[in-house]
């Protein structure tokens, strides 16, 4: 999980230098969840913005998707 | 994809160093066969394959790519050699010897030319990225260099075999007992001390395959040897692995009989325990059928070792990571029967680790 759009896109591409076809292994889509305490604990995010997040029992992550879309290039 | 197919096993002797690309997937990974360092880029999936490009490629151009001075595009069109790996395996080759017993993984290798990889060429701009991998440290000691091994004496060819069997083990242990570039070789030494061994006091078996934890990059590479009684050896490493063998093998020789001692107390405590040829490889420390003395003494008897050794730091790291006191006492048994062998031979006047001549910076 990334905090931005932008922070996403960064690393693809920056993985992207190295391995072109790198979309085809994690998708060409991406969702953008709006979280909120009661979904778990999240830890810190690193300098490019990856953080994970320990979802709770009650965590439904469909029912929190705000956008669902093709990655842009 | 066109090309000669070859043997599945053709890439069997390759062992997982390191990833230098992971982002949710390994897709770039440092293998070394026990001399060459080996790339494994991944190309692209499909029908539940994955493919990956595997080619080696020379020390000073991966020296040049971890300091981004070289691009991966570059390593890919300077190797002479380029394979297609198409396999169903998952993700990881972190354990490849487990397949390659079972073959439980479906996989063709194919020798392709440079000119069929278009479609799977890195870009101009693919230099190394130290943010896209957990597994290095760049602020370890990265360049390998020159120093020698000064010997005398009459020299058989079984001498150098000899020679190079046991200071390659040695190099290879004190390389892995300290910090280095590489993060993930704690974990390869915590694994390799938990494998199978019933083979009695010493764990000699660590001892044979850490060689292959070694990164190709700082492998032990033999310069040149020059002999005229005197001569040297010149290892192209680093060198400050090359002088902790040597202080280490000077301290063997110098408190001989004391270490020795020490030694034969342990395997003699693993003897009345009957525990020599059990294989405690997966039993916790708490768990292992030792009393209090006996725990106590080869407690006692390992410390000493490291003392009169001065090697307390890399007898701490080994303790870590072993499963118990057992196993790290027969780990410090067979430190000692590798070091012993260098000893008989600067004993015997053939080699003179009194001196080490250094160095210089690998082209």
């Amino acid at each position: 999980m990334y905090e931005s759009l932008e922070q996403l896109r960064n690393m693809i591409r920056r993985v992207e230098r190295t391995n072109k076809n790198f979309r085809n292994l994690v998708g060409h889509y991406y969702a953008e969840l709006a979280l909120t305490s009661s979904d778990g604990q999240r830890t810190t995010a690193s300098a490019s913005g990856h953080f994970d997040l320990h979802p709770s029992d009650s965590f439904d992550p469909v029912a929190c998707v705000r956008c669902h879309k093709e990655l842009p290039p | 994809m066109q090309g000669k197919r070859l043997p599945p096993d053709v890439l069997d002797t390759h062992t997982h160093i390191c990833d230098l690309i992971n982002v949710e997937y390994p897709v770039l990974q440092l293998f070394t066969d026990g001399k060459r360092n080996w790339i494994y880029l991944w190309c692209d999936n499909g029908l539940g394959n994955n493919r990956w490009l595997v080619f080696p490629t020379s020390r000073s151009l991966m020296v040049q790519y971890l300091e981004r001075k070289a691009t991966m595009r570059r390593l890919v069109q300077e190797s002479a050699l380029h394979f297609i790996l198409d396999t169903n395996q998952p993700f990881s080759f972190e354990f490849p010897e487990e397949d390659t017993k079972r073959r439980r993984h479906r996989r063709t290798v194919t020798r392709v030319e440079l000119n069929l990889l278009t479609e799977y060429m890195p870009a101009e701009d693919s230099y190394f990225d130290e943010g896209l991998t957990p597994d290095l440290d760049l602020s370890k000691e990265l360049t390998p260099s020159s120093y020698s091994v000064p010997i005398e004496g009459d020299w058989f060819g079984q001498d150098f075999s000899y020679l190079f069997k046991a200071y390659e083990r040695l190099y290879a242990f004190f390389y892995s007992t300290q910090p280095r570039f590489v993060r993930t070789l704690s974990q390869n030494l915590e694994r390799l001390l938990r494998s199978p061994w019933t083979g009695g006091y010493s764990r000699v078996n660590l001892f044979s395959m850490l060689p292959r934890q070694v990164p190709g990059l700082h492998s032990l590479k033999v310069q040149h040897i020059q002999y005229a009684s005197p001569g040297e050896v010149n290892f192209e490493a680093i060198s400050s692995v090359g002088e902790s063998v040597r202080v280490a093998t000077n301290a063997l020789v110098e408190n001989e009989e004391a270490v020795s001692a020490a030694s034969k107390r342990i395997t003699k405590t693993l003897t009345v325990a009957g525990l020599n040829k059990r294989d405690l490889s997966l039993v916790a420390d708490s768990a292992a059928p030792l009393s209090p003395a006996d725990r106590h003494t080869l407690e006692d008897a390992c410390s000493e070792i490291a003392r009169l050794l001065g090697v307390q730091t890399e007898l701490g790291t080994l303790r870590e990571h072993s499963p118990n006191i057992v196993v790290y006492a027969k780990a410090v048994v067979s430190l000692v029967r590798q070091l012993t062998k260098l000893g008989t031979l600067q004993q015997q006047g053939m080699l003179d680790f009194s001196q080490m001549t250094q160095s210089s910076r690998t082209q």
